[in-house]
């Protein structure tokens, strides 16, 4: 396959608004006194200050790079798959299950425990997938609905099948059998990371260089052609979902047997949550772009693990940490709204 | 406007049609409210010849097209294609029994915008061997030097093969998307409103290759509110008015004003009567 690079013009424009994103944050921490100046440094350093740092920075953007593929494959097949966080959930459920409960020799169970995750998620996603195809479903209605399904059926499972005698507030562990190396003893980068990336990449490939791939990026961009062009639009739906669902479900996975020091799912979800929602911005911010995605999974890793030193170091309320998380990812959010925006007054 | 004699008459063919490559019998297509908006028509395409259907826009003619090209369900009739009866014709069977398909609106149907000019050079023919591999493989070298023959042999102006097609001209995307439609080596061209909105140049150059087409022995049928144009390089017309065809001859059988007077549904006396038979009366 010839290297197609369409990144370029998308990156400036995500650069810069990275910059107005800023530019508006420090205003606002200016607004209510603070040193936006003392506040990023603090910020970089706590992203990246030290080599642990980075690679905790990059710890927290594991799941998100997987989630916002999940957005990301339902925006190229025209669709809003906005379950990355119910999905994400089940696919927790499926890999507690077999790597707390399940004996298996080491390294084939750290596969199947990644595994059971990612087929939960598909599982969960094919749902709303399929109350598409049969009764033409919205599947931002049915995705939002599935993930509060998904939320309480997870914490049921997870008190009353999964939980841990010892311990009332999480699952079962899971067996070291199952657990992904920790890369480094300063910080919870595991080599989960290498399975999140080569993920993405493979959809990357999937998406460009297959024709399946080729047929659901026409079918989202313009299904009259897709139509014209033989494409089955419910297998565009089914496909989209699948890969939607497998990726968070792997994000699901990737923080039961690839983050320490838990290893298990909270009762509360608390370890998992929000990761699914979080995607969404991290997918328009990567342009929809499997690639993308991961460099946008950095920036907000950054942002989440540098953010607790702008807390502690600049005195910077963490509610206001919170708002110039929500400025930035809604300054980066406009070039790709815009983009859609377009696209749908043009058709 | 710019009078009709800039755009050159092309030349008219010499050599009798052959067997039909498009045979429809009594075809009935509903519009998309359920109501009837082709109401039994038949006809025939030869190869070797150009059959025109003039009429203002909105008499059956979308319907119909969508209904040959397996984008839109046939209610009744019989549509054979290439010696193929077709119950339910799909856009797929048209074109493995070769068929090509320049659609109406090249914007909506033809061409993914967002796509570059090498992804939009494949758009229906993506399933090819030649393209993808059995398990499903895009074959990107044989992809791009299909696309970059394309440019060059029907000479669309565009900066590179990876140029989305939205930054082409009007003229330039239909170059592209008449090319790869005519590149399919097909034996019954299906082209509607070929050369709506394109510069003079672009005008000239498609309706060429229709009638180079024609000569090849391929069938052509054209669909078109301009009637300069269906009289220009169509051997025989139809002129559909109400979901029907109120009339139908050879070019050189029927005159401007005729064709005229039908397209607002006004049959002249003594002509044709069976293929007017249900047609409305003009006073």
């Amino acid at each position: 396959m010839k290297a197609r690079w369409h990144l370029p013009r998308p990156l400036i424009e995500s650069l810069v608004t990275i910059f107005i994103g800023l530019t508006a944050g420090a205003l606002l921490m200016g607004a209510f006194g603070y040193s936006p100046l003392r506040a990023y440094q603090a910020l970089f350093i706590g992203a990246f200050g030290t080599p642990a740092d980075v690679l905790e920075t990059i710890a927290f953007a594991t799941p998100l790079m997987l989630t916002a593929l999940t957005f990301s494959v339902g925006i190229r097949a025209g669709l809003f798959n906005i379950g990355a966080e119910g999905q994400m959930y089940l696919g927790a459920i499926g890999t507690t299950f077999v790597a707390g409960m399940v004996s298996l020799p080491p390294g084939i169970h750290i596969a199947a425990a990644t595994a059971s995750g990612m087929l939960f998620g598909a599982a969960w996603a094919m749902i709303p997938a399929l109350l598409k195809v049969w009764r033409g479903v919205h599947e931002v209605i049915s995705t939002i609905m599935a993930n509060w399904i998904a939320f309480h059926l997870s914490t049921y499972l997870a008190i009353n099948f999964l939980g841990d005698p010892t311990r009332a507030d999480r699952t079962v562990p899971a067996l070291p059998t199952a657990r992904y190396p920790v890369l480094t003893e300063d910080a919870t980068l595991t080599a989960v990371i290498f399975v999140a990336i080569a993920f993405c990449a493979a959809i990357y490939l999937y998406l460009w260089g297959t024709r399946a791939g080729y047929e659901l990026r026409l079918g989202g961009e313009n299904p009259d052609a897709a139509r014209y062009a033989g494409v089955n639009a419910n297998r565009v739906i089914l496909l989209s979902f699948v890969i939607g669902g497998l990726a968070a479900g792997l994000a699901g996975a990737s923080q039961i047997i690839g983050r320490p020091p838990a290893w298990s799912l909270y009762a509360t979800l608390g370890n998992v949550a929000t990761l699914g929602f979080d995607g969404i911005g991290v997918a328009l911010v990567g342009r929809n772009h499997p690639l993308g995605g991961i460099l946008a999974a950095f920036l907000f890793g950054a942002l989440a693990h540098g953010g607790r030193l702008m807390e502690y170091q600049a005195g910077v309320l963490s509610e206001l940490v919170r708002a110039l998380n929500g400025i930035i990812v809604v300054t980066l959010a406009v070039p790709e709204v815009w983009a859609m925006l377009r696209r749908r007054r043009i058709r | 406007m710019v009078g009709r004699e800039i755009v050159p008459r092309v030349s008219r063919s010499s050599r009798p049609p052959g067997d039909p490559v498009l045979i429809v019998r009594n075809l009935q297509v509903a519009n998309d409210q359920g109501a009837l908006a082709v109401k039994g028509i038949s006809f025939e395409v030869r190869a070797g010849e150009i059959f025109g259907i003039a009429g203002v826009e909105g008499n059956g003619q979308s319907e119909l097209v969508q209904a040959l090209a397996g984008l839109r369900p046939i209610r009744s009739g019989e549509i054979s294609l290439n010696g193929a009866e077709i119950k339910h014709l799909t856009p797929l069977d048209l074109y493995r029994l070769g068929g090509a398909h320049i659609p109406e609106d090249r914007l909506r149907f033809g061409l993914a915008l967002n796509f570059d000019l090498a992804e939009n050079s494949i758009l229906s023919r993506q399933r090819e061997p030649a393209f993808s591999t059995r398990m499903g493989r895009l074959n990107w070298n044989a992809i791009l030097s299909y696309a970059r023959q394309l440019v060059e042999r029907f000479n669309v102006l565009a900066p590179g093969l990876h140029t989305p097609v939205r930054s082409l001209s009007g003229g330039n995307q239909q170059r592209l998307l008449v090319g790869r439609e005519l590149s399919k080596e097909p034996v019954l061209v299906i082209a509607v409103h070929p050369t709506r909105g394109l510069d003079i140049a672009s005008t000239v150059y498609i309706r060429e290759l229709l009638v180079q087409m024609r000569d090849e022995g391929k069938g052509v049928l054209l669909v078109s509110a301009d009637l300069d144009e269906v009289l220009e390089i169509s051997d025989r017309i139809a002129v559909m008015y109400e979901g029907q065809f109120i009339g139908s001859g050879k070019v050189e059988e029927l005159s401007r004003e005729e064709i005229g007077l039908m397209m607002g549904g006004i049959t002249p006396k003594g002509r044709d009567e069976s293929a007017l038979a249900s047609s409305p009366t003009s006073d």
